[in-house]
């Protein structure tokens, strides 16, 4: 992905595209069950998570910030778990974008560096969450609950 | 002894389904050994960013694995991406060596 591509060249190039995000974006709002979207280019890892998620939850899954994009674009999901070291780009410049199309996207970094300059830059770009690999149901749960709680108008009946 | 790989946090995960645990091994088998190829093959000079990011990946797929050791050692491999052809050597004969317990731990559950 080229870091220099803004949301605004995307949808005025494909401005069909900018009215599909909208209507995804409203349906977010009475869709039954929550969505979540997976970024992870490592395939093992990208399959544990998805796996434990979509028993409960509707789950996409990108293994490159490009598919991700679309992925987000297409489907305006309720949470992003986004892998920090992806092949094309970074996950940090994926959180820049989602939240530049969507400044009410509910973002968590998931990372096997916990470094200091990523914790510190994952804040400056407003994500929700940070969890360092490896995964445990916990971790996802928690994120995905703080989530929920702040929006409790997404919560469906009977789910979580 | 311990064992190379501690599977509780992977059963919780999976729910205990042994299937996709199957599955899972046979990904990580597949793809551990696509990283390995790739270290043998970027260990001199020019090769250090190729070594830094496969060392990194399967850094945490070992680690969601619950292979720790393992991933403990890609970590140092990654780390150090940018030392001389004969440390990256020691590293990655302590990772294979490592990798090769792991392997012999899934032989029979894949």
């Amino acid at each position: 992905m080229d870091t220099k591509i803004t949301p605004q060249m995307i949808f005025e190039k494909i401005p069909a595209l900018a009215a599909h995000f909208r209507i995804a974006l409203n349906m977010r709002k009475s869709r039954e069950k929550v969505r979540v979207l997976v970024v992870e280019d490592q395939l093992f890892s990208r399959k544990i998570l998805t796996e434990l998620l979509q028993k409960d939850f509707l789950v996409d899954a990108a293994a490159s910030a490009k598919e991700a994009m679309r992925l987000y674009m297409e489907n305006a999901p309720d949470i992003a778990l986004l892998d920090i070291e992806l092949t094309d780009d970074s996950g940090h410049t994926l959180a820049r974008f989602i939240k530049a199309i969507d400044p009410d996207a509910f973002i968590v970094m998931v990372t096997g560096n916990n470094s200091v300059e990523d914790v510190a830059l994952a804040k400056s770009n407003g994500v929700n969450g940070f969890i360092v690999k490896p995964y445990n149901k916990s971790k996802i749960f928690e994120c995905i609950d703080k989530y929920l709680i702040a929006h409790p108008e997404r919560q469906p009946k009977g789910q979580v | 002894m311990t064992d190379p790989v501690n599977l509780d946090n992977l059963h919780e995960m999976t729910g205990g389904d042994s299937e996709l645990e199957k599955e899972l091994f046979t990904v990580y088998l597949g793809s551990a050994e696509e990283c390995l190829t790739a270290l043998h093959a970027n260990q001199g000079a020019g090769g250090e960013e190729t070594w830094r990011t496969q060392a990194h990946a399967w850094k945490g797929m070992s680690l969601n694995l619950g292979a720790e050791k393992l991933g403990g050692l890609c970590a140092t491999a990654q780390m150090n991406h940018l030392a001389p052809p004969d440390e990256k050597a020691k590293m990655l004969a302590e990772i294979e060596a490592e990798f090769a317990q792991v392997k012999d731990f899934l032989k029979d559950k894949t």
